[in-house]
C-alpha cells in the first residue's frame, strides 16, 4: 500500500519531480549497464536493454527541461523548446481527446488486466496528432498501480531503493545500434516483455516499428504478434500497439494497383487481416481531434504564453487565429505547433498547419455528393486539384466514381442522370491527351449533374472500392489456365490452339465435352473390366471408344476455364490487399494455377517425348507418319528442349537419346542416296549441313 | 479425344470442303511454289482462315509442316524487361500471335523475323536436280511466318513490318491472318495479295456437319436440328462443330430436332443481360448489368464482341418483354456504333459498355 501511495503522490506533483525521477533511473540504467556483468545478473540486464532506449529519450527531455528549470526565465526556454513538449499534459484530464473514445481505451485495458476479458493486444488507430501514445503513457500511469501485484519488492527497486518500475515500456526501433538484427529486435522485445506481470506489470507500447516495408521483417513482425495471440501463457502483460495510419503518395504518378503496404499504412497492411480478425485484438479508431477541443487547448496555451504574445502585440488576433487553426486541422500537434510559430514571430504570417489529408473515398465522395464547407462546386473542385493532384488524376479515381455514383441517394435518381455521369467516365476516357482536361471534364460535368438532382433523404448507401483490379486478377487467372488448355492440347492431342479462340470457344466447350466423355469412360472401364482380357469383345470396344478412353482427368481440363460466369457482387469488392507477398501460407490463385500449369507442363514434356521415343524406335520414314505429332526435327533442337525441362527425368533422357541416335542412323542411307554423298555417322550431320551449304552459296 | 474439330479438319487442298474458287485460287499459288507472294488472309471467325493456310503450306512443303514444336524464345525491351514468348514453329514455318506479346509486339515482330530473315533457308532436295524431289515440294529457300490475328497489331508493329517485308523479302513469305481488314495499313496491303475467306453458305455448312454425323455414327432425326446449329452458330463452323459434338455427347448420340442448342456460356450470358436490360430500366439495374459485365470482362471475353452481341440481342424480340420498334432499332444501332469507337478509343471498357446500356434504357424509354 506504501508503494502505491507513493506512485499517487508522484501523479499529483508537478511534472519537474517526474522528470527528476525518470532522469534518475535513466542515470542508473546507464551506469548499470557499463557496469562488467555477472552471470547472475544477465536476466536482469536483458530485460534492461529494452528500456533503455525509453530511458535515453526520456533524458534528452530531462536535460532541457532540467536547464529551463533551473537557469533560465520562462522566455528563453520558449525559444528552445517546442510547446507540445514542453506544456504535455500530465494528469489524464488533460489528454485532448474525446471524452466517448477515453472511456473506451480505459474500459479495455481494465479489462485487459482484471482479466474479465480475454483480450491481449488493444490496437489504436489514426491519423497522427490525435493523441494515441499521450493518452496510453498518461492512463498507464493511472491504471497500473491499481493492478499491480503487491508485496513483492521488484528487481528494479532493489537495486534501485526508492525506483519503481515505469508503468510502460516502449518498443524502440534502434535495434541496429545495440547490434542485433531489426528482424530480431522485436522478437526479443515482446519476449522480454511477456514478464512484465505481477508485481511488474507495465502496459506494452508499441508505436515504433520495425521497418515493415520489407517484406521478411513484415512477415516475422505479423508472425510475432500471431504468436503472442496464441500464446499459451495465462497471463500477459497489455499490448498497446499505437498505429498512426496514413496514406503514402506515391510521387512519381506511378501508380500501384492494389492497395498494398507501400501507398497505405493502415492496420489492414501492416497487420494484415489474420491478426485483425483475432478475436483477442480489440481494434480502438481514433478520430482527428475536434474544433471545440482543439480550441481549448489552444486557448489555454494561449493564456499561459500570455506575456510572449502581449510583447509580440497579438493578443487580439489570438481568437481568430485560434478559429483558423482549428477548422483546417484535427492534429493537435500541428496545431500548437502553429500556435506557437505565429505566436513567437514578429511578424504577421499566414498559418501553415498539416491540413486533414482527402482520403480516396472522401475524394469520391466529395465529386459525387458535393462538399458541405464548399457550396460552390467549381471552387471545391479546384481545390481538390490543387490539394490532391496525384490521388484524383489516377485511373482507380474514376473507377471509383463509376463505383460509387449509384449510391448516390440510395439510386433513386433518373437513368438520364446516370446516363449522364458514365457518358462524362467514357468521354473522358477517350480523350487521349489525358491531361487535366479530360480530368477537368469528367469531375465536373459529373458534379453538375449530380447537382441537379434533389436529394430525398441524407442517407447513402455504402462505399465501395473499384472492381477493376480483381477483374485484373481474374482476367490474368484466365490467362494462365488459358495457356493450361494450350498446352494439354498442344503436347498431348498436337493441335494449336489460339488464346482468342480459346476465350470464345474452347474454354466453355472443351471441359463441357471433355467432362461427358469422361463420365462415358467410367461406366466403360466398368464394363471393360467384366470382360475377359484380350477377348475380341473388349478389343473392339476399346477401338471404338478410343475417343472417351484416352480422357484423362488428370491432364484434360474438365472445368470451364475461369469457373462458371455469375455475377460478381459488390460484397466480394472489399477491398482487396495485396497480402501475396505477406503470408507465405495463403498464396494467391494465380500463383497456385501457375505452379499447377509448370508442373503438368513437364509431365506433358516427359510424357510427349516418351511417345517419341516409341514412334522412333518402330520408325517408318514415311511421310504417312506425319500425322503423329513429331516436333523433332534435329538433334541439336530436341537435346535444348530436354536440356531446359527434363531435369527431373535423367533416365528418359538417356532413352531419347538412343532413340534418336536409332533414329537417325536408320535416316542416313536415305539421306546419302539423295545427295549422292556418302556420310559416315550421324554425329557428322552438322559438316554435312555446311557442306550442303557451300555448295548452294556457289550455286548463286 | 482429340476433339472433332480437330480430327475433321482438312489437312490438304484437296480436303478444303467450302468454297470452291478459293481453294482452286490456293491450289494455282502452290503449284507455283518457287515464288509465293506474301499473304493476306481475312474473313470472319471460324471460316477456315487458318485450316487453309496450313493447307497451302502443306501443299507446298509437304506434310513436315504439322511437325510443330513448341520454342521459347527471350526477348529484351528496351526498358530492360525480359520477355518469353513460345513460338510454335515447324521446319518451314513459324507461327506469331500478337495477342501473347501484348505492347512489345513491334519489338517482337522486329527481332525475330530479322533473326529468320537472316538465316539462309537452304533446301537439301532439290540441288540433287531429281525431277521426284521437286514434285514433292521441298525446292525453297523461304521460310514461312504465319502472323496470327494481323488486325491485333500496333501501328507501331505494322510500320515495322513493313520495311521488313520489302527487305528480306529473299527469305520470308508473310501469310497474314486476320478478321477485318480495316486496322491493317494500306503500306501492308498493297505489299501483300488479299484473298478474302467468306463464311461457308449455308448448305456448304451443313453438308460439312453432316459429313461429321455420318462418320461419328450420330443419329439425326432431322436436318433440322443441323440447320439450327448453323443458325445458332453464326455460321462459324469451329463453334457449330464444337456444339454439334457436345450435343451429341449430351444426347446420347441421338439428336431429335427439339434436342437444345448448347450454346456457349457467355452468350447465354449476354442474352440474359440483354432481356434485363428491356424489363427493369432503372439505376439498380445498371448496377447489376455492371456485376455482369465484369464477369464477362473476366472471362476475356474481348469487349468489343459483347458490345456486338449485346446489341444484336437487343434488337430481337422476345415474347415477354416490350417491343422493339423501328425506331428503336434505329437508335440502338446508332448508340452501339457511338460506343464501338470510344471503346477502340478508350482505356478502360467498363466506362463505355455502362454507357452504352444506359443510353439504350434511355431510349427504350422514350
Amino acid at each position: 500500500m506504501g508503494i502505491k501511495n507513493q506512485e499517487f503522490s508522484s501523479l499529483s506533483n508537478p511534472p519537474v519531480i517526474q522528470r527528476n525521477l525518470s532522469s534518475l533511473s535513466s542515470h542508473i540504467n546507464k551506469w548499470n549497464t557499463s557496469r562488467p556483468t555477472s552471470p547472475l545478473k544477465k536476466e536482469v540486464k536483458l530485460t534492461r536493454k529494452i528500456s533503455k532506449p525509453k530511458a535515453r529519450r526520456i533524458s534528452i527531455n530531462d536535460e532541457q527541461a532540467s536547464c529551463s528549470n533551473n537557469n533560465s526565465p520562462f522566455n528563453e526556454r520558449n525559444e528552445n523548446d517546442m510547446w507540445f513538449n514542453i506544456f504535455k499534459p500530465s494528469t489524464l484530464e488533460d489528454v485532448c481527446i474525446h471524452k466517448k473514445k477515453a472511456n473506451d481505451i480505459i474500459t479495455a485495458l481494465k479489462g485487459i488486466m482484471s482479466g474479465k476479458e480475454d483480450i491481449r493486444i488493444l490496437l489504436l488507430t489514426g491519423p497522427s496528432g490525435c493523441s494515441k501514445s499521450t493518452f496510453i503513457k498518461e492512463a498507464s500511469k493511472i491504471l497500473i498501480p491499481q493492478y499491480r501485484a503487491h508485496g513483492i519488492t521488484s528487481l528494479f527497486s532493489e537495486e534501485s531503493g526508492e525506483h519503481l518500475p515505469s508503468t510502460y515500456i516502449e518498443y524502440s526501433n534502434d535495434a541496429v545500434l545495440n547490434g542485433i538484427s531489426s528482424i530480431d529486435s522485436f522478437y526479443e522485445f515482446l519476449k522480454e516483455s511477456k514478464y512484465r506481470v505481477g508485481s511488474n506489470l507495465s502496459i506494452i507500447l508499441v508505436e515504433d516499428f520495425p521497418n515493415l516495408f520489407h517484406i521478411t521483417t513484415r512477415q516475422n513482425f505479423q508472425k510475432v504478434i500471431l504468436e503472442w495471440l496464441y500464446s499459451s501463457e495465462l497471463i500477459l502483460p497489455p499490448l498497446v500497439i499505437c498505429l498512426t495510419e496514413c496514406e503514402i503518395e506515391d510521387t512519381e504518378n506511378n501508380f500501384r494497383h492494389s492497395f498494398g503496404i507501400e501507398t497505405s499504412w493502415t492496420a489492414p497492411t501492416v497487420l494484415g487481416n489474420e491478426i485483425l480478425n483475432h478475436p483477442k485484438l480489440k481494434q480502438i479508431k481514433c478520430n482527428p481531434i475536434n474544433m471545440t477541443l482543439t480550441k481549448k487547448q489552444l486557448n489555454f496555451l494561449c493564456n499561459e504564453n500570455k506575456t510572449l504574445i502581449m510583447a509580440n502585440n497579438k493578443w487580439q488576433q489570438k481568437d481568430i487565429i485560434i478559429k483558423d487553426i482549428s477548422q483546417s486541422t484535427g492534429d493537435i500537434r500541428s496545431g500548437i505547433a502553429a500556435l506557437q510559430f505565429w505566436a513567437t514571430s514578429s511578424s504577421d504570417l499566414p498559418i501553415i498547419t498539416r491540413k486533414s489529408p482527402v482520403s480516396f473515398f472522401h475524394a469520391v465522395g466529395r465529386i459525387i455528393h458535393g462538399s458541405k464547407n464548399l457550396t460552390d462546386d467549381n471552387e471545391m473542385i479546384n481545390e481538390l486539384d490543387a490539394e490532391s493532384e496525384t490521388l484524383i488524376s489516377s485511373s482507380t479515381f474514376k473507377l471509383g466514381l463509376l463505383e460509387n455514383y449509384p449510391h448516390f441517394n440510395k439510386s433513386d435518381f433518373s437513368i438520364k442522370t446516370a446516363y449522364d455521369v458514365l457518358d462524362a467516365l467514357s468521354v473522358g476516357d477517350c480523350i487521349k491527351d489525358d491531361d487535366k482536361e479530360s480530368l477537368n471534364y469528367t469531375l465536373r460535368k459529373i458534379r453538375y449533374s449530380m447537382n441537379k438532382q434533389k436529394i430525398n433523404s441524407n442517407q447513402h448507401g455504402k462505399t465501395s472500392f473499384p472492381k477493376e483490379w480483381k477483374i485484373r486478377q481474374l482476367q490474368n487467372e484466365m490467362a494462365v489456365e488459358s495457356s493450361d488448355l494450350l498446352n494439354v492440347s498442344f503436347f498431348k492431342y498436337g493441335q494449336v490452339r489460339q488464346t482468342s479462340d480459346i476465350y470464345l470457344d474452347y474454354a466453355y466447350y472443351s471441359p463441357y465435352i471433355c467432362k461427358l466423355r469422361q463420365y462415358k469412360k467410367k461406366s466403360l472401364e466398368y464394363y471393360l473390366n467384366t470382360l475377359p482380357n484380350n477377348s475380341p469383345i473388349r478389343l473392339e470396344t476399346m477401338r471404338k471408344n478410343k475417343d472417351n478412353l484416352i480422357v484423362d482427368d488428370s491432364i484434360d481440363i474438365v472445368e470451364r476455364l475461369g469457373k462458371e460466369i455469375k455475377p460478381l457482387h459488390l460484397d466480394s469488392a472489399e477491398i482487396e490487399i495485396d497480402n501475396s507477398d505477406i503470408n507465405l501460407k495463403q498464396q494467391r490463385p494465380i500463383d497456385i494455377l501457375r505452379r499447377k500449369r509448370d508442373t503438368k507442363l513437364q509431365a506433358l514434356r516427359s510424357m510427349y517425348e516418351k511417345n517419341y521415343s516409341q514412334e522412333y524406335e518402330e520408325i517408318i520414314p514415311e511421310e504417312e507418319s506425319y500425322f503423329e505429332n513429331d516436333p523433332i526435327v534435329d538433334p541439336d533442337d530436341s537435346s535444348s528442349n530436354e536440356d531446359g525441362l527434363d531435369n527431373g527425368f535423367p533416365e528418359s533422357d538417356d532413352e531419347d537419346d538412343d532413340a534418336l541416335y536409332e533414329y537417325l542412323s536408320q535416316r542416313k542411307p536415305q539421306n546419302s542416296q539423295s545427295q549422292q554423298q556418302s556420310i559416315p555417322t550421324p554425329s557428322n550431320n552438322i559438316s554435312f549441313n555446311e557442306s550442303l551449304s557451300d555448295s548452294d552459296l556457289e550455286g548463286l | 479425344m482429340s476433339l472433332w474439330v480437330d480430327k475433321y479438319r482438312p489437312k490438304s487442298l484437296n480436303e478444303l470442303s467450302h468454297n470452291d474458287d478459293l481453294t482452286t485460287l490456293l491450289q494455282s499459288l502452290s503449284s507455283y511454289h518457287k515464288d509465293l507472294p506474301h499473304l493476306l488472309l481475312y474473313g470472319p471467325n471460324g471460316v477456315g482462315k487458318k485450316t487453309r493456310c496450313m493447307s497451302l503450306l502443306q501443299s507446298i512443303f509437304g506434310s513436315n509442316v504439322y511437325r510443330l514444336k513448341i520454342d521459347i524464345r527471350n526477348f529484351t525491351t528496351p526498358s530492360n524487361r525480359k520477355l518469353e514468348l513460345n513460338v510454335i514453329n515447324s521446319q518451314y514455318h513459324i507461327e506469331i500471335t500478337p495477342s501473347d506479346m501484348g505492347n512489345n509486339d513491334r519489338i517482337v515482330i522486329q527481332e525475330l523475323l530479322k533473326e529468320i530473315a537472316q538465316m539462309e533457308q537452304v533446301d537439301f532436295q532439290s540441288s540433287s536436280g531429281n525431277g521426284g524431289a521437286a514434285s514433292t515440294g521441298l525446292a525453297h529457300r523461304f521460310k514461312c511466318v504465319i502472323i496470327n490475328e494481323a488486325d491485333c497489331l500496333s501501328r507501331d508493329a505494322q510500320a515495322a513490318l513493313r520495311r521488313t517485308m520489302e527487305k528480306y523479302s529473299r527469305n520470308i513469305r508473310l501469310i497474314m491472318i486476320s478478321n477485318s481488314l480495316s486496322p491493317i495499313i494500306s503500306p501492308i496491303k498493297s505489299r501483300c495479295l488479299l484473298i478474302r475467306c467468306p463464311s461457308p453458305s449455308d448448305e456448304e455448312h451443313l453438308a460439312l456437319l453432316k459429313k461429321i454425323v455420318d462418320a461419328e455414327n450420330v443419329n439425326v432425326e432431322s436436318d433440322d436440328i443441323l440447320k439450327k446449329i448453323v443458325k445458332e452458330s453464326n455460321n462459324n463452323i469451329r463453334t457449330s462443330v464444337l456444339m454439334l459434338e457436345s450435343m451429341a455427347l449430351s444426347n446420347e448420340f441421338n439428336l431429335k430436332s427439339t434436342s437444345p442448342i448448347i450454346k456457349p456460356d457467355w452468350l447465354n450470358t449476354i442474352i440474359k443481360l440483354s432481356m434485363k436490360i428491356k424489363k427493369d430500366r432503372s439505376v439498380p439495374c445498371i448496377v447489376e448489368c455492371r456485376s455482369i459485365i465484369y464477369d464477362l470482362l473476366a472471362h476475356c471475353i474481348p469487349p468489343k464482341i459483347i458490345l456486338q452481341e449485346l446489341t444484336f440481342q437487343l434488337l430481337k424480340n422476345y415474347n415477354n418483354s416490350i417491343k422493339v420498334t423501328d425506331e428503336n432499332i434505329l437508335d440502338i444501332m446508332s448508340i452501339s456504333s457511338t460506343f464501338d469507337e470510344r471503346l477502340a478509343l478508350g482505356n478502360k471498357p467498363i466506362f463505355h459498355l455502362e454507357g452504352f446500356i444506359a443510353k439504350v434504357m434511355l431510349a427504350l424509354d422514350n
